[in-house]
């Protein structure tokens, strides 16, 4: 929530902001694994405090910015999509098996599909979003340069 | 870590950068010079699931099966694949250590032929079927990468089959044994990719005097609607003792050791948690209930679940518009109207809205249930749609000073109320009742996006488009006065950290599994009897909560009054 607040004292004029980017300090994680952690933290968390985005966005540009464009231009990776979507499928199931024994339960009012589909265009829209954020947070270049800089998936 | 301060690099240098990151990402993507120079270090996952187990209970049951997440044989993180882009080939390394007996069988899903697969050393395990018998550590090689397929996904499930009914291990073994842990580590080729381990305390659940139970006293549950094993937490005096929270499941009757009459010297207190029954708390001061512990044995202590589960009247909010004007005009007017604007979604019309709200709902009406929290939160929600333009206008407005501050005054939506309902608006809140707010706003500015999953206050949820099917559930449990399991110091065992949850718990602030479907008991006792829960201070949940005992626990309180968080 707050994060919104730490974004609101910028001056937003225009994406040649983002360009002109932040200089200060950063940091280098000690271990890939650090940076993993962050970066799935942000992108995940549901009541978002500051410290999952400054916990983020405190690693230098060359460690995350890229794999943040790559968010901001393809979303999640195809295997995190798929292991979602097994989860949301085997989810979908268990909520008929409970309607079925459960009396008063209703079932789910969408197909099991649209059921996919409802949550992993969420999930890809928020991944999205929060990969810019962090960019825009971290870049010192604009979004357009490093969406060049992407080649398109296999 | 270390600190470094850099100043922005001069146009030439940035330019020159530019170039050499373009061609570094594509050596990345496309390969061979990469892989002939592999990185020390690539990017994985170092997972851990950190599990007590009840030792105590091989002394009734000769086996216990633990089944943890299931794990993608592949790339698990965001853009963990530089190193896999170009090997196809992926490999699970299944390792086990145990001072108990254990076998482990690893279960792959869309895994279409395991002949394919080379296990090494040969004979370290045994397929039936895609499930993998491993008796001893084995890395499994040759899972094919293919992202345009669905991802292999492996589940080790561990058995403990030290049949200890009959007294085969002494209580002075059991709290030397070490932990057993079963660990999955994924790599493509030299790469590692992520790693799982999954660790499992054996410890003492119940205080060593009870074992082995003697014949002795009894609780009897009436009217257990559920018919399921509830669970019964309980505090007694024995010959040995006071008993200080003593878990136990049973579906009408549950023995025990002889217990005391009532006196000082310790407290006397049972919750009872069972599915469609609202929790039973009959605690220390209740102290005619106590009368049926005698000194002698073949006491019955009689509780009765016949309350049904608490409802919370929900009035849930739509607020959304199909009408492509009216969303222009919103846009406008919250452009007009703030610092800056938050951009309404038009394409989430209020059908789709309210068709995801009621999947919502009803998946969290499902884990309430079946976590035994004895709360109904959907038998008396009422859906409404509100696509008018000043209603909208102050729900959004709303939202957006919580998102933006912590702003819990609801100014907005109660202006509304004051001043428009009264000149033949449609209402927009319920005083006294809960209140969600399902809205089509996704983000905050143009530049700065920040897409919303869900706001709490009391007695008010806000749920954006941006959350999963759990967003809902996990708000209802703020208003039910739970925090995020991540930022507490649980001392259930004395080991402090947020290891004390599995990562399916539903208050995780992010999904820590993919899956979040478990309140511990912990949690269902502060649900249901905190005075902070929306239960206990929105006055219209039915039946009316005026009497009954409640209690003041925070999440890390962990004493003679409060159940520790993490019980299960």
């Amino acid at each position: 929530m707050s994060v919104v607040r730490v974004l609101k004292i910028k001056p937003i004029i225009s994406l040649t902001v983002l360009a002109v980017g932040m200089s200060g300090c950063c940091t280098t994680p000690a271990a890939p694994q650090e940076v993993d952690r962050a970066l799935i933290a942000w992108l995940d968390c549901g009541d978002c405090l500051d410290e999952e985005f400054k916990k983020l966005t405190k690693y230098c540009e060359k460690e995350v910015a890229s794999r943040l464009a790559l968010i901001v231009a393809h979303g999640p990776p195809p295997e995190v999509l798929q292991a979602y979507e097994i989860e949301l499928r085997a989810t979908y199931q268990r909520r008929k098996d409970y309607a079925n024994a459960t009396p008063g339960a209703d079932p789910p009012a969408v197909t099991e599909n649209e059921y996919v589909e409802i949550y992993t265009n969420s999930m890809v829209k928020r991944h999205k979003m929060r990969a810019y954020q962090a960019l825009a947070e971290i870049s010192k270049k604009d979004l357009i340069g490093w969406l060049d800089e992407i080649p398109d998936l296999p | 870590m270390r600190y470094s301060c850099q100043e922005p690099p001069p146009a030439t240098l940035k330019s020159v950068r530019s170039i050499l990151c373009a061609a570094s990402l594509i050596c990345l993507l496309s390969g061979n010079a990469f892989a002939q120079n592999p990185p020390e270090a690539i990017t994985g996952l170092e997972f851990g699931l950190i599990r007590d187990i009840c030792i105590d209970e091989l002394f009734v049951s000769a086996d216990i099966v633990l089944t943890p997440p299931k794990v993608p044989v592949g790339c698990t993180l965001i853009d963990c694949c530089p190193g896999c882009g170009f090997t196809p080939e992926i490999n699970v390394a299944i390792e086990l250590s145990s001072d108990l007996n254990t076998e482990v069988e690893v279960k792959f899903e869309n895994l279409a032929n395991p002949g394919l697969l080379t296990l090494t050393p040969p004979g370290a395990a045994t397929w039936a079927g895609t499930t993998l018998k491993v008796t001893r550590d084995v890395v499994v090689s040759g899972f094919q990468r293919d992202p345009t397929t669905t991802a292999v996904m492996a589940q080790a499930e561990l058995k403990f089959t030290d049949d200890l009914t009959a007294g085969g291990i002494s209580l002075s073994e059991v709290t030397s044994l070490g932990d057993t842990i079963a660990a999955l580590s994924i790599s493509a080729a030299d790469y590692p990719l992520s790693q799982y381990a999954f660790k499992y305390r054996p410890r003492l659940c119940a205080p060593e005097i009870l074992y082995p139970p003697p014949p002795g006293d009894f609780i009897s549950l009436l009217n257990n609607s559920g018919a399921d094993q509830s669970v019964i937490m309980l505090d007694a005096q024995t010959a040995a003792g006071c008993v200080d929270d003593h878990r136990s499941a049973a579906t009408t009757s549950a023995p025990y050791q002889n217990f005391f009459a009532p006196d000082v010297a310790c407290r006397n207190e049972v919750s009872v948690y069972s599915r469609q029954d609202a929790a039973v708390l009959l605690d220390n001061a209740d102290t005619g209930v106590w009368a049926a512990w005698k000194d002698t044995a073949g006491n019955v202590q009689q509780v009765d679940l016949d309350q049904a589960p608490w409802e919370m009247p929900s009035n849930v909010w739509i607020s959304a518009t199909d009408a492509d004007e009216d969303a222009f005009l919103l846009n406008l007017a919250l452009a007009a109207l703030l610092d800056f604007p938050l951009i309404f979604d038009a394409s989430n019309t209020p059908a789709m809205l309210q068709a995801r709200a009621k999947l919502e709902m009803d998946y969290a009406d499902m884990l309430f249930d079946l976590n035994k929290t004895g709360i109904d939160v959907n038998e008396q929600a009422v859906f409404t749609i509100i696509n008018q333009l000043e209603g909208m206008l102050a729900i959004y407005m709303t939202a957006l000073a919580l998102h933006a501050s912590g702003d819990c005054s609801m100014t907005q939506i109660l202006n509304y109320q004051n001043t428009i309902v009264p000149l033949g608006g449609p209402s927009i809140y319920e005083e006294g009742e809960l209140n969600i707010y399902y809205i089509a706003a996704d983000w905050i500015t143009e530049f700065f996006m920040d897409p919303i999953t869900g706001l709490e206050c009391p007695g008010v949820v806000f749920v954006g488009t941006a959350g999963n099917d759990t967003s809902l559930a996990h708000e209802l449990g703020h208003v039910f006065s739970l925090g995020h399991v991540h930022d507490i110091g649980d001392d259930c065992d004395a080991v402090v950290g947020a290891d004390d949850f599995e990562t399916n718990n539903i208050m995780w602030p992010m999904p820590a599994g993919l899956v979040r479907d478990e309140f511990t008991i912990g949690q269902n006792f502060r649900m249901s009897f905190n005075t902070s829960s929306g239960l206990n201070y929105l006055p219209k949940t039915t039946p009316a909560r005026s009497s009954g005992p409640t209690v003041s626990c925070p999440d890390d309180v962990d004493d003679e009054t409060c159940l520790c968080l993490s019980q299960r």
